[in-house]
């Protein structure tokens, strides 16, 4: 500024000069000239000639040509002799060639210094661009024409571990960034060889939108750092006041941190998107706006349609219901489906917004040309892509565990039913049994009283006959009388039989822990009372004890025993066993005798009630004793089988609580 | 000394009589021949219960099985009488059912004779019942005679 101003004012100052000695010149010119002193006044016209030159350049040449016109105008004006004239003409001449010389060496004079300016100006802005260069905090180098490092900037040195002074007046740079030599955007640019950039920086350079002539490139370098780094690579080619490149600049900024973020974002987005793709469940993206921005391959496979016809739609309409077909805008424009559950509830969830569920609906869709009934449960969860708000509807097809769940109702139901006529029907058997057991009773009890009595009678007059009237009577009629009254005695055994087998079906089971020996001891004992002369081995194990319901315990062992006693009645040294042994892990007790025994052609009449296998004569008996037994033991929850040889003996096994 | 024997059959009066007999038991044997009758006999207009004179039986022999009102409930009638209700009371039947004799039993009987087929063994069971109500159990008039 300061200098432009004094410049104005020199030149200012000077115009006044070359003004006044102008002036002088005219002047004095015009007075010598009418005074015809010509010698003196011709030289003064030297001063403004030499001072416009030498102030004004080309411009002072011209000025002075038009002075040496106006001379040679005066000249010719006051003195027109025609050696005047000609002294004239070789004073305007000569006027012109000082002129001419003065202004050369002027502008001569005045280039050189220009030239200097610039070059102190240039010098003062390349300090001032150095200060930044080494004061950025972005690595920054700088190279001259030759390729060799001219800067390289503290920022540069911290980041690559290379010291400015190793580094600068070499052709290194490169080892900073890379394995093997190569050039660097700034090498490519000091060539002035943009064309070459596409080779070294493929896909990955642009021209810089903020720096003219700048190229930017986006670059991983695998040997930086443990895990290499990526660098945003500036560069700019330098140029001198006359424009050629001098030098180039290149910055490199370290983005790896943001370049890790975006990679792992993308990462993110990519994998957020595949699980939305390959969800099982439809879903779809809505913007701002509520439009279907996004559809994934689940609700494209549920719509039947492409992506592009679901990206069309309202999200209403998505799924286009059966009766679409009929209207091209999609559910719920036909007639057939005026409200659609679906729809509705897309639209409800829409309205709110929110993250929650919309609830199962049925719809009917086309799937192949068929129609389907299908259930759909709906939800929807907004959330925020890109900093805008957008929702995210998912329809999920539970058709099938619907079915599955109506199945398992149906399939309950039939079983509930099924139990409520089980019930009904054990019921109905319960009561037809409890019926049954009844009038079983009332028979009994009938029998007891009512068959009994006659046969009372009988025996009783029969007696009556035989005592009081036994003079009247011969042998034969005793006899008779003998066999009427053994008969009905034989009844009357054959009925308390009978009553004891129904009674022992029927009665309620008392279990209490017994030990079996002690009881065949008491029956034994009680049998030999009967007959106290026979003799009889008796061999009774020890330790028998059994959870068992001892009257009927002893029912049972009174037959078994008694039918043991019985039929070793006829047999030397009768013996009769009464342990236990042990099949498959079970213990089986056994009563086993050397008697009469029977033949095994006959086992299976053997438990069935009045089948006998030895003659009344032989043995007296009425054939239910082993049916009670039985029943006995399998009311025990035990099993009761027998052996047997005629005149060898006979053995019972029973196994209890099974 | 009276005996009262309620009985419906006449073929079980007739042997019951001659059990009697044979056992040598003279005691005046009153019979009725159902439940009714036998109430009529204790709480009739006449009814022994309350005629001091002719006095209350000293054994009462019952059946169960009476047409009318059944053994059980002569029994139970008996007993809820202060006047008769000490009166030894023996169950002659022929039912052999449990709960029959339960019942029995619980209602105040003082024994419970089962009737059997043979009637030998009936006499027998009288004999021993003649004996011990009339004589071991009653001071033993001169009637008696053994």
């Amino acid at each position: 500024m300061n200098r432009t101003n004094s410049k104005k004012k020199l030149i200012g100052s000077s115009a006044v000069i070359i003004a006044i000695t102008t002036a002088a010149a005219v002047f004095v010119s015009i007075y010598c000239l009418l005074k015809h002193w010509d010698i003196i006044f011709q030289n003064l016209f030297y001063v403004p000639i030499i001072i416009a030159c030498m102030i004004y350049g080309k411009r002072g040449f011209y000025f002075s040509l038009i002075i040496a016109l106006v001379y040679f105008i005066l000249m010719t004006a006051f003195n027109p002799d025609k050696l005047s004239l000609i002294h004239a003409a070789i004073r305007t001449v000569i006027f012109a060639g000082v002129a001419g010389i003065v202004t050369y060496l002027a502008v001569k004079r005045k280039k050189a210094e220009d030239a200097l300016r610039i070059i102190e100006a240039q010098k003062e802005a390349e300090d001032e661009l150095l200060q930044v260069v080494y004061g950025t905090p972005i690595p920054t180098f700088l190279i001259n024409k030759s390729h060799e490092v001219v800067h390289w900037n503290t920022a540069l040195q911290n980041y690559s571990g290379i010291s400015a002074g190793d580094i600068v007046g070499t052709k290194d740079h490169w080892k900073a960034f890379y394995d093997k030599e190569r050039p660097c955007m700034a090498d490519l640019l000091v060539e002035g060889n943009v064309g070459k950039i596409p080779q070294w920086y493929p896909g990955k350079y642009n021209k810089s939108d903020l720096v003219d002539g700048g190229y930017e490139a986006i670059d991983f370098f695998p040997s930086l750092g443990k895990d290499g780094k990526w660098l945003f690579i500036t560069a700019v080619a330098l140029r001198d006041h006359l424009g050629n490149i001098s030098g180039a600049l290149e910055t490199l900024v370290d983005i790896t941190e943001r370049r890790r973020a975006e990679e792992a974002m993308r990462e993110e987005r990519e994998n957020l998107h595949a699980v939305f793709e390959s969800s099982p469940v439809g879903m779809m993206v809505l913007d701002e706006t509520t439009n279907i921005v996004m559809a994934n391959a689940a609700l494209v496979n549920l719509a039947g349609g492409s992506q592009a016809d679901i990206l069309q739609h309202r999200p209403g309409n998505a799924l286009r219901c059966s009766h679409s077909s009929k209207d091209p805008r999609g559910c719920g424009y036909s007639e057939d489906c005026p409200l659609c559950d679906v729809r509705r509830g897309i639209e409800n969830l829409i309205a709110r917004g929110g993250s929650m569920h919309g609830g199962v609906f049925q719809m009917e869709l086309v799937r192949n040309g068929q129609p389907r009934k299908v259930w759909l449960k709906i939800g929807a969860e907004p959330f925020t892509m890109n900093g805008r708000q957008q929702l995210c509807v998912a329809l999920e097809d539970i058709t099938e565990s619907q079915n599955t769940q109506d199945a398992l109702r149906q399939s309950e139901e039939n079983v509930r039913k099924l139990n409520e006529t089980l019930e009904q029907r054990v019921q109905e058997r319960t009561t037809e049994l409890e019926a049954a057991t009844k009038e079983l009773e009332a028979f009994a009890y009938s029998v007891s009283h009512d068959l009994r009595a006659p046969l009372r009678t009988i025996d009783g007059f029969g007696l009556a006959l035989l005592e009081d009237c036994e003079d009247k009577l011969d042998d034969q009629g005793r006899d008779y009388l003998r066999r009427i009254r053994a008969a009905t005695q034989r009844m009357g055994g054959l009925i308390d039989d009978m009553l004891l087998l129904s009674r022992i079906s029927r009665a309620s089971m008392e279990m209490e822990d017994a030990d079996l020996g002690e009881i065949a001891g008491a029956v034994l004992s009680d049998l030999q009372k009967t007959q106290p002369d026979r003799k009889v081995r008796l061999v009774i194990a020890e330790k028998m004890k059994e959870r068992v319901d001892p009257r009927l315990m002893r029912i049972a062992l009174e037959n078994l025993l008694g039918n043991a006693w019985k039929f070793t009645g006829k047999a030397k040294d009768a013996v009769i066993e009464f342990g236990h042994t042990r099949e498959a892990g079970e213990r089986v007790y056994f009563i086993k005798d050397n008697g009469a025994g029977f033949d095994m052609a006959y086992i299976n009449k053997l438990f069935l009630p009045f089948q006998r296998l030895h003659a009344a004569e032989e043995f007296p008996g009425t054939g239910i004793g082993l049916s009670t037994v039985q029943r006995i033991i399998q009311r025990h929850r035990g099993k009761i089988w027998a052996e047997g040889k005629p005149g060898i003996g006979a053995a019972f096994y029973f196994t209890l609580n099974g | 000394m009276r005996i009262l024997l309620v009985e419906d059959n006449p073929d079980d009066i007739e042997l019951t009589l001659r059990a009697f007999r044979k056992s040598n038991i003279l005691n005046e044997l009153i019979v009725k021949k159902d439940g009714q009758e036998a109430l009529d006999y204790f709480f009739g207009q006449d009814g022994v219960a309350g005629d001091k004179k002719s006095g209350l039986p000293a054994l009462v022999l019952l059946d169960l099985k009476l047409p009318k009102i059944g053994g059980l409930e002569v029994l139970e009638k008996l007993r809820a009488d202060e006047r008769t209700k000490l009166i030894p009371v023996v169950i002659l039947t022929s039912s052999k059912e449990q709960g029959d004799m339960l019942n029995g039993y619980k209602l105040g009987c003082n024994s419970y004779i089962r009737k059997p087929v043979d009637f030998e063994q009936f006499a027998e069971a009288v004999k021993q019942l003649g004996l011990y109500w009339l004589v071991l159990n009653e001071a033993p008039s001169k009637e008696q005679g053994l």
